[in-house]
């Protein structure tokens, strides 16, 4: 059957050029090619995502008065609604902590050193992304909790100069948080945010394929490869595996909960704070005046966008120390006011 | 130095590219920043009955697109402001001991008359107009806050 089919394939296309290819590449063998797993793992999480993203889609029901309702009766009447939301959930979460995990290893593997530098931006360029298809999709069960957050999320823009009135206005769609920003945030995250990431993902998977797996500079004078196909691919899958499987887990044993409707006219309730992976942002607004925390953030986002040019001792193959230091340091203050973050809305 | 007939081309290509780009961007742009509402009769709407408006209590309502608040202070009096906090937009509770309004989002705190108590908000609530007919309470907004 797989011959019958390799051959009719053969007969209509050349595909011997993408057999070489595939028998050619190799995955370098060193301490730490564990990094590598958490890019595979990440598309894998993708796809868990967009598979489970267009099937709430064919019962939800973006507006104020039906989206709370589409939710309940996805997780309470449709058959294996309740684990396909759970695992969405989930799933997020995980993805932007395996997408942060895969960010860091290349940070501090300099993996964005020459001729990759277009893979860095790229990639920095598909976690914003992603951090906005979570921003998006927190409001669309239009619960308290998801209206309130999203109310601080979308008028935190303001203080930015120039553009910070436009961006509030053109997320909310109005004045306030409404009809038309649960419609926009709707639009948002199953049109707009899933077109731009799957370019983005696709030149970055291309670019990868061009380039091949970075060796750290520590680890250059090693020279073990080993195959990717079958070898590496059969470990990215037992690695896939197991992440489906801790997936699984989460969505079944702690299953996503439903808040309750929200009442906009009602008080934002007590500790009203965003997910886990916004919370660095939301504590840094809270200790720092407004322009200074989004000044700092935009600078800073800016600056770790630009890394590959900046650090140019990596370029010519030369251990950077204050690059590592500044990595450390980014990672010590994001973990830092995300505990910090938890701890005082908690006190609050 | 003369540049070739190709620079040239090449140039007025580029700037032609650039000048279409932004003539489809603009618009774009554009539609995407949603229109202001304009004030209409639904401004002044009937919140609530005297006899709904125990002393020291207060109603949440809608006023056009954006949560406010009557308050019936301990004098009988009526007031009524913006509900939505002036820091991050999440909507106010009243507290009655100590007659002020928090914000559970920041903790801003703003007194009965809508001037900032607490930070980090910055600009007072916005207030508007009370009137009483007979046992029926109307507020309205005026143009520039709608």
């Amino acid at each position: 059957m797989k011959r019958r089919l390799i051959r009719f394939i053969e007969e209509r296309a050349d595909i011997g050029p993408l057999r070489n290819w595939i028998r050619q590449k190799t995955v370098p063998q060193h301490k730490y090619t564990v990094w590598y797993y958490f890019g595979g793992l990440a598309l894998f999480l993708v796809v868990v995502q967009i598979v489970t993203g267009i099937l709430l889609a064919f019962y939800y029901s973006p507006t104020p008065s039906s989206a709370n309702e589409s939710v309940r009766f996805i997780m309470e009447k449709v058959n294996y609604g309740w684990l396909i939301r759970s695992i969405h959930f989930w799933n997020a979460n995980f993805l932007i902590a395996v997408v942060l995990v895969h960010m860091f290893s290349t940070y501090f593997t300099k993996a964005y050193r020459k001729p990759r530098e277009a893979m860095w931006i790229i990639g920095a360029l598909t976690l914003a992304l992603i951090l906005a298809f979570a921003f998006t999709g927190y409001l669309l069960p239009w619960t308290t909790l998801s209206y309130f957050a999203t109310k601080i999320g979308v008028n935190t823009p303001r203080v930015l100069p120039i553009i910070g009135g436009y961006l509030s206005r053109v997320l909310m769609g109005g004045s306030d948080v409404g009809a038309a920003t649960l419609h926009r945030m709707f639009t948002l995250h199953t049109v707009v945010l899933p077109l731009l990431t799957l370019t983005l993902i696709i030149l970055h998977v291309f670019l990868g394929q061009v380039f091949g797996s970075s060796v750290p500079i520590s680890q250059s004078s090693y020279d073990r490869h080993t195959r990717f196909f079958p070898d590496h691919l059969l470990k990215d899958a037992a690695v896939w595996t197991v992440g489906l499987a801790v997936l699984l887990t989460f969505a079944t044993v702690f299953p996503a909960n439903l808040g309750s409707k929200v009442n906009p006219l009602q008080p934002a309730p007590a500790g009203t704070k965003p997910m886990w992976y916004f919370l660095f942002m939301y504590q840094s607004l809270r200790i720092y005046s407004r322009a200074v925390a989004m000044g700092s953030i935009t600078l800073g986002a800016l600056v770790w966008l630009a890394i590959p040019i900046l650090d140019r001792k990596s370029a010519k193959g030369e251990k950077s120390t204050l690059f590592t230091l500044f990595g450390i340091a980014v990672l010590v203050y994001l973990i830092a006011m995300t505990v910090f973050g938890d701890i005082s809305m908690k006190i609050h | 130095m003369a540049s070739t007939r190709r620079q040239f081309l090449n140039r007025i290509l580029a700037g032609g590219i650039t000048a279409i780009t932004v003539y489809v961007i603009y618009p774009i742009l554009r539609f995407f920043d949603p229109p202001s509402v304009t004030p209409d009769e639904q401004s002044r709407i009937f919140v609530a009955t005297a006899e709904e408006m125990n002393l020291n209590s207060a109603k949440f309502f809608r006023l056009l697109d954006r949560a406010a608040v009557l308050v019936r202070l301990p004098n009988g009096n009526y007031r009524s402001l913006s509900a939505k906090c002036t820091d991050l937009g999440c909507t106010v509770s009243f507290r009655p001991v100590g007659d002020y309004f928090h914000c559970n989002c920041h903790g801003s705190e703003f007194s009965i008359s809508g001037r900032v108590l607490r930070g980090p908000a910055e600009r007072p609530l916005e207030e508007y107009d009370v009137s009483v007919e007979g046992d029926k309470i109307y507020v309205s907004a005026p143009a520039k806050t709608v």
